[in-house]
């Protein structure tokens, strides 16, 4: 392997990622940080904490969700880092070195650079080094937080190396994937589905208590994150696993890469139908993003139904008092197991604008690669190209949001032996947040129809408004600045009255937004 | 006969660069026209502002009798588009993207464009069944060709179609761009290369930074197609600067430089050879030699040739 042009393409990628890298660095080490100030300040007497640590460790649905707690203040306060933390870094993992390396040789920019003196493997060794970097800052932040909040030093350190660890192992899973296929999308895929797979295995081993599943949890990446054990005996060994195993698959991805010629992948690409019935701008943009809905679905249904078949048990885990508090100050008004779906949906509606808005700029996707020229240099007009997209997020959006509440109202009837009354009580509270989801989705067109360079400042807005939803509170934000996030303005159902001002003014404003940004489009240059 | 594109002082500016700068262009029914220009000088402006994607600055401008820009639809049901730089779906194969496009163009699929696009698939030797991430660049640009040489679109709008067409394909690109004249249809073809649209085009337009230097029929044009001779010689040569049909001669010792008009080729070729020929290259004048020689004269009579019947 020789390391030409790697320094120079390590380079490109920082520079590429100089607003990007950053973002996720700080994203991820200050959502540690501020979880664990909160959870710090929630849990002022000792005895509380290992009563809840007792609680939390007798419902298996919440074992399997986020993992055994040990009795200390730092392993109840790095309970969801060490879980959807490590996840999240998992992904941002999978994305950033897809990003380097098989969306490169598919947009053909490698191919560009390639005809320069570039060695086979630079790209690979300089996307992993970045990935790296990403990863290993994004961790020492959460280390530096969690020691910052008062928790001892080596716990602190060690939940940054379990971090460290989920990043690493799937830099080398992606660095494989993206040898297998010639499509990013199915690396994502792949790689995406790996991650929910090592979720899996570690929820069932950990599920399984003392018995034999337990195992599972050491074929899971993300079970050895776990396994590093911080504020309960920390095992360092555990990081040279990790790191045995990130070398492992590295190195099979510079085999695989040797055995492939560039734009390929490993396996070849199946032939596919030489006719369409396909002949409607919407038919288009439905073969687009069907993929994207339909797996989204699957996973919102299950994320219901997770949280449906825990949120009675999640009650007693919070029955503090500071927790009443803070669920009372989060706008929650009736029983714990009402505010717990609420304040869970209110999470899960921001997670779906995500999806909302990346199906809306999937028209940003078809025009700076000059498909949408293509497309728009037959009878279609502008206007019924850009609804056909906005549709299918609008739609899609509260398709998922819906089927989010279904998996949750089933799970929860299951428990409690009263499906009826589940769907009437829980189905409507996910319903009520696609209003708010749709003003996100709406910004996102109208800041598109603009101009396109202004259309990623629609992820901006998201983030704005999961920054006010998450920590608005905590942080103490002025009401005009939380009133900003139109998630601020849904009714809490199930527990609080639902007042339908808000939730008719929320449609309006989105329907005014997409309007909107639909004239102007219809107005500008295409580029 | 009828007027099917016609641009008049067009302009149009992206910040502070001047994309188009006052830009003529008049292409008549059932006509190949050819659109000359190099790299950058505002080809694909042009056509962009033609499909109403970009919105003229200023000037006059129609397409099929309508504004472009607000009757964009309408009119594209009317046309065919091929982009110089084809993007595909990467999921979606060949034959999807051709069946596709002729549905969104509002054809109806009948047998005989179903006749078409199979015998064009044939020609052009393009396997429908592949995804388009699979395709090469030429092969992208069949897909968009077949596309659009099986609709029924009386105007055809090609961007520099043949840029990634192998030599053997360029040839099956000319006979359907001929069968399309003969059934009475409108090409517009952009290219920077001079001699692709001289085997097609019975009129040109050339541009250059976003003006339109020339435009006439290839007959008014004759000395466009002057060649240029390399060729090095046994003895000194005598009495070419005298020779009618010579321009541009340069002598180093024995290997001369010159350009010859192509009615005097062969008399040039005589003098040459009584000289001794050691070796000879002879070339096309490059397009860029071509506005060497424009920018040399004054404008108004660069403009000229263009009126004159």
């Amino acid at each position: 392997m020789s390391p030409s042009g790697t320094g120079t393409l390590l380079r490109l990628a920082l520079r590429r990622d100089r607003v990007l890298a950053p973002v996720v660095v700080l994203l991820l080490g200050l959502t540690a940080w501020s979880t664990a100030a909160a959870t710090v300040a929630l849990y002022p007497d000792p005895a509380q904490v290992t009563s809840a640590a007792v609680a939390a460790n007798a419902s298996p649905a919440l074992v399997a969700l986020y993992g055994p707690v040990h009795a200390s203040l730092g392993s109840l306060a790095s309970l969801k880092m060490l879980s959807t933390g490590a996840v999240a870094i998992a992904l941002a993992a999978v994305f950033l070195l897809r990003r380097h390396t098989r969306t490169e040789e598919e947009t053909g920019r490698v191919e560009l650079l390639g005809a320069g003196a570039l060695s086979r493997h630079a790209p690979l060794t300089a996307a992993v080094l970045h990935t790296t970097l990403v990863v290993l800052l994004a961790s020492a932040l959460c280390a530096l937080g969690y020691a910052a909040s008062g928790l001892p030093v080596a716990g602190s350190v060690a939940l940054g190396l379990a971090w460290l660890v989920a990043g690493l192992a799937f830099t080398g899973i992606t660095a494989v994937a993206v040898q297998l296929t010639s499509s990013a999308r199915t690396v994502a895929a792949i790689a995406g589905g790996g991650v929910a797979a090592a979720y899996l295995l570690r929820a069932v081993g950990d599920a399984a208590g003392d018995g034999p599943a337990r195992v599972l949890v050491w074929l899971s990446p993300l079970g050895w994150a776990q396994q590093v054990r911080p504020y309960a005996g920390e095992r360092w060994w555990v990081g040279l696993l990790a790191l045995a195993f990130t070398a492992a698959t590295t190195a099979l991805a510079y085999v695989l890469r040797s055995r492939r010629d560039l734009g390929s992948g490993l396996f070849a690409d199946r032939a596919g139908p030489a006719h369409t019935t396909m002949g409607s701008p919407l038919a288009l943009a439905w073969r687009l993003q069907r993929s994207a809905i339909v797996g989204w679905s699957l996973a919102l249904v299950l994320m219901g139904a997770v949280l449906g078949g825990f949120a009675s048990s999640a009650a007693t885990l919070l029955d503090s008092p500071q927790a009443r508090d803070m669920i009372r100050s989060l706008g929650g008004t009736g029983s714990l197991t009402d505010a717990f779906i609420s304040a869970e949906f209110g999470i899960m509606a921001a997670v779906v604008a995500g999806f909302g808005v990346a199906a809306a700029l999937r028209m940003l996707g078809e025009e700076t690669s000059t498909r949408a020229e293509l497309t728009l240099s037959t009878a279609t007009s502008r206007w019924s190209w850009l609804m056909s997209h906005v549709g299918l997020a609008l739609v899609g959006s509260a398709g998922i949001l819906a089927l989010l509440g279904a998996g949750a109202a089933a799970a929860d009837g299951a428990t409690r032996g009263d499906l009826g009354d589940s769907f009437a009580r829980v189905l409507p509270a996910a319903l009520v947040q696609v209003p708010p989801v749709w003003v996100v989705i709406g910004v996102a067109v109208l800041l598109y129809g603009t101009a396109s360079r202004l259309a990623v400042g629609a992820w901006v807005v998201l983030a704005g408004c999961l920054v006010i939803g998450q920590l608005g509170e905590l942080l103490a934000l002025p009401t005009a600045v939380q009133g900003l996030s139109p998630f601020r303005h849904v009714p809490m159902l199930p527990g609080a009255a639902f007042d339908p001002t808000p939730v008719v003014a929320l449609v309006a404003v989105a329907g005014i937004l997409v309007v909107v940004g639909g004239s102007l489009f219809r107005r500008r240059d295409l580029h | 006969m009828t007027t099917v594109i016609h641009a008049a002082g067009l302009r149009k500016e992206f910040g502070r660069t001047r994309a188009l700068d006052g830009l003529d262009l008049e292409v008549q029914q059932g006509e190949v026209h050819g659109f000359l220009g190099p790299n950058g000088s505002g080809k694909s402006t042009t056509i962009r502002v033609l499909l109403g994607l970009l919105r003229a600055d200023g000037g006059d401008v129609s397409l099929l009798g309508g504004d472009p820009w607000s009757q964009a639809a309408t009119l594209h049901r009317r046309l065919a588009y091929v982009p110089g730089d084809v993007a595909l779906w990467p999921n979606l194969t060949g034959g999807e993207v051709i069946d596709l496009l002729g549905r969104l163009r509002g054809q109806a699929d009948d047998r005989h464009a179903g006749g078409r696009r199979a015998e064009l698939l044939e020609r052009f030797d393009l396997d429908p069944t592949k995804k388009g991430r699979a395709y090469s660049k030429g092969n992208r640009q069949k897909v968009a060709l077949v596309a659009a040489l099986a609709s029924d679109a009386e105007l055809l709008i090609l961007d520099e179609p043949t840029s990634g067409l192998d030599p053997l394909m360029e040839e099956v690109f000319r006979e359907c761009i001929r069968e399309v004249r003969d059934e009475g249809r409108t090409v517009l073809l952009s290219s920077h290369i001079l001699s692709e649209v001289e085997h097609l085009c019975e009129r040109l337009t050339i541009i250059r930074a976003g003006r339109t230097v020339q435009t006439g029929s290839l007959t008014d044009m004759r000395h466009l197609s002057r060649t240029a001779v390399d060729v090095e010689l046994d003895r000194s040569p005598v009495a070419l600067e005298s020779a009618p049909g010579v321009h541009d001669l340069r002598t180093e010792g024995r290997r001369v430089h010159l350009s010859v008009d192509p009615d005097e080729l062969g008399s040039v070729m005589n003098l040459l050879t009584q000289c001794g020929i050691r070796r000879i290259t002879s070339a096309p004048p490059s397009l860029e030699e071509l506005f060497m020689d424009l920018y040399r004269r004054p404008a108004d009579t660069a403009r000229e040739v263009g009126a004159r019947p």
